[in-house]
């Protein structure tokens, strides 16, 4: 996976995937109404956290775990199948286990499951590196949200849509250090010794990325 | 989550960033997640950081699991083991959240260093290469001048104290490189409590550095 472009590309909306058949939405009728609304993958996590329901988690396994195994092969240091399927079963247990503390309203589905996997990979790396850090991931990434920052499906669909895009109109070179930077795990010194490039040079690309993306608030 | 005060001086953009990413050294988180703790600014710009972590880890090449994958993870599910919330945790000590684990019976129960009216007690954190640790100044106490041979990140948690480039009130985040000396002087009408994380010694200066500066170390715990 490393050295391959494999973050340049970006699907579809999940659920209209082409080819793809639609999951059933089995065991979910009362939202079937509001389906073309909401995101799919945050219905499903809503079915497995209030009705435990494995077949909604199923569906979940099969879009998430090719993504997570994903993941995991292409962060730096970590290329071996073992390690990737352990953090896909991690991953994958936690889903289940904490379907109950997913809050859509502060982020879908899929945001949340990132989270997951970037956490997941950080207790997976301080293992393989013998690491013994006194707090634990999940406590060290995690800053709670106050009430009045929730957000409703709609808006948080409406960054989603515009960081996506934003994201297709960057320039490759761009692109690319963003990519390593999340995807790959890469420090800017170890980003810009790999491309041969001047610190400096890497850190202006990562900021001219954010700022098109919009998340670098004015200060 | 202190809806009362708001950080006048935040972590930079790239430091943001790399927590979103989950590359930012767990030493280095630790300050970082006090701020955001204050901070509504960061951690709505942090939130934004992840969901592009999300973008793109959608747009993955998906890569075929171990056929047997789905199988063992579902002899592991279990219908009624449901975790609470990390954030039902309870709040003791006055100590934001994250600290706590670190300074479980409390600060009088920490071994305190004394240099001047700067009191200093380190942390077990585990990080080999950095120092993690609780800084006290006594109310109206001042720190010798000193600099950094490396960097210096100090987060207020409570209390306040200024030098000469402003005043640093609880959830203030400062990053100093070597370049910068200051001399912290701790605010008359209370004490103040940091958590600084460093990764070299600092240097004083004058006569008090010439005797102390070659006995200081970082000493990771």
């Amino acid at each position: 996976m490393r050295g391959k472009s494999s973050v340049l590309r970006f699907p579809p909306r999940p659920g209209l995937q082409p080819g793809a058949t639609r999951p059933s939405l089995t065991g979910m009728n009362q939202v079937v109404a509001f389906e073309r609304e909401l995101d799919p993958w945050t219905l499903r996590l809503q079915a497995v956290a209030r009705d435990r329901d494995r077949q909604a988690y199923g569906e979940l396994f099969r879009h998430f775990a090719p993504l997570l195994k994903s993941f995991a092969l292409s962060t730096s240091g970590m290329s071996s199948n073992a390690l990737a399927e352990e953090l896909v079963q991690e991953v994958m247990l936690k889903i289940w286990n904490r379907a109950a503390t997913f809050d859509a309203a502060k982020a879908s589905a899929t945001t949340w499951i990132y989270t997951l996997a970037r956490n997941c990979r950080i207790d997976l790396l301080r293992r393989k590196f013998r690491v013994q850090e006194e707090v634990d991931v999940d406590e060290l990434w995690d800053f709670g949200t106050n009430p009045d920052e929730l957000h409703d499906e709609l808006y948080q669909k409406r960054i989603e849509v515009e960081i996506r895009d934003s994201l297709r109109a960057l320039p490759i070179e761009q692109r690319q250090i963003i990519a390593k930077v999340y995807m790959e795990g890469k420090s800017h010194s170890e980003v810009a010794e790999e491309l041969s490039l001047p610190l400096g040079t890497v850190k202006s690309r990562i900021r001219l990325a954010m700022s098109k993306l919009k998340v670098m608030l004015q200060r | 989550m202190n809806p009362k005060s708001t950080p006048q001086f935040h972590p930079d953009q790239f430091m943001l960033a790399d927590y979103a990413a989950g590359t930012l050294p767990g030493a280095v988180a630790l300050p970082l997640v006090v701020h955001l703790e204050h901070c509504g600014q960061c951690r709505s710009e942090t939130q934004q950081l992840e969901e592009v972590g999300a973008r793109l880890f959608e747009g993955l090449d998906p890569v075929p699991v171990n056929e047997d994958a789905l199988e063992q993870l579902i002899l592991r599910l279990e219908d009624d083991s449901v975790q609470p919330a990390l954030g039902a945790i309870p709040v003791r000590s006055g100590l934001p959240r994250v600290l706590q684990g670190l300074v479980p019976d409390g600060l009088d129960a920490l071994a305190w260093k004394r240099i001047g009216s700067l009191r200093s007690s380190r942390l077990h954190f585990g990080d080999p290469r950095r120092e993690v640790a609780l800084q006290h100044i006594s109310a109206g106490g001042k720190v010798p001048q000193h600099g950094h041979r490396g960097t210096e990140i100090t987060v207020v948690i409570h209390g306040s104290f200024s030098d000469q480039d402003g005043c640093y009130r609880p959830g203030d985040f400062l990053m100093r490189g070597p370049d910068d000396a200051h001399r912290p002087v701790a605010a008359q009408d209370g004490d103040c409590l940091c958590l600084a994380v460093l990764d070299a010694p600092l240097r004083f200066q004058g006569l008090l550095g010439r005797i102390v500066n070659p006995f200081l170390k970082i000493r990771p715990r």
